[in-house]
């Protein structure tokens, strides 16, 4: 019965929600593209958009390992919470100047 | 903490004009003005260069590169930061990144334009990509052929 009830709580509280993602110079060389689209689950912080662009871009592992994530032109911790309408980037290693 | 001084921020296509170490907005008060000049240089780990492409992602650099100068006018009291850089391909001899700084007193300005470099390279999403004049080998092709040839050199006959 617990379970139950557990479970119709997480199945109404699970909220999708894609994301598209922002990539510049070796991140989008990696990709072979200049944007990717990832699907969060209910969990929309950029901690957890991290590991879901690992699974689910194998390619951009190496870049997220000093990539830092953008949201709103602005450099992101893990427990930022990603909104719907927000501008997020991988910023790769950069190498200006 | 005080104002920062007057900041200004461009990011042009292709290569900057020729020099201009110069800041109108501080005539007169600043005792020192310093400019430095990124140039593409020819030799990148020892491979010949054609050009390097410049790529930003560009709200943002213009806003952490106002940040850094506005961050650095405020800690080392300076009169005023001109920071200009480059997109797109610019060829080797020429310049693709300009700061000039100036401040009352020369150590500021000194001290503040190494300081605003290293921050530029850690967090302005800009990135250059070189362009080579021959592809370069790989590290492994390389490694072969220096030995390959170091060893042709040992040969009785040369060969």
């Amino acid at each position: 019965m617990m379970f139950w009830v557990w479970n119709c709580w997480a199945q109404c509280t699970l909220e999708y929600m894609d994301v598209t993602v922002l990539l510049f110079g070796p991140a989008s060389t990696a990709a072979g593209t200049d944007r990717v689209t990832v699907c969060l689950e209910s969990d929309h912080t950029v901690g957890s958009l991290r590991d879901a662009l690992a699974a689910q871009y194998p390619a951009l592992e190496v870049v997220l390992t000093w990539g830092r994530i953008a949201v709103n032109q602005k450099y992101a911790p893990s427990i930022t919470v990603i909104k719907a309408d927000d501008e997020v980037a991988l910023v790769a290693l950069v190498s200006g100047g | 903490m005080s104002e920062p001084g007057a900041i200004q921020v461009v990011i042009v296509d292709g290569p900057l004009p020729a020099h201009t170490c110069e800041n109108e907005s501080c005539a007169g008060n600043a005792g020192a003005v310093v400019c430095f000049d990124g140039v593409v240089r020819r030799v990148e780990d020892g491979h010949d260069l054609v050009a390097l492409e410049y790529e930003a992602y560009e709200p943002m650099a213009e806003q952490e590169l106002t940040r850094l100068a506005q961050d650095i006018a405020t800690t080392h009291g300076l009169l005023a930061i001109d920071v200009w850089h480059s997109r797109g391909r610019i060829a080797v001899g020429e310049t693709s990144f300009r700061l000039v700084i100036a401040s009352a007193h020369r150590r500021e300005a000194l001290t503040a334009m190494g300081e605003f470099i290293d921050l530029l390279k850690k967090d302005v999403p800009i990135w250059k990509h070189a362009v080579f004049a021959t592809k370069p080998l790989p590290h492994c092709d390389e490694f072969r052929a220096r030995n390959e040839k170091h060893e042709r050199k040992q040969s009785p006959d040369g060969q």
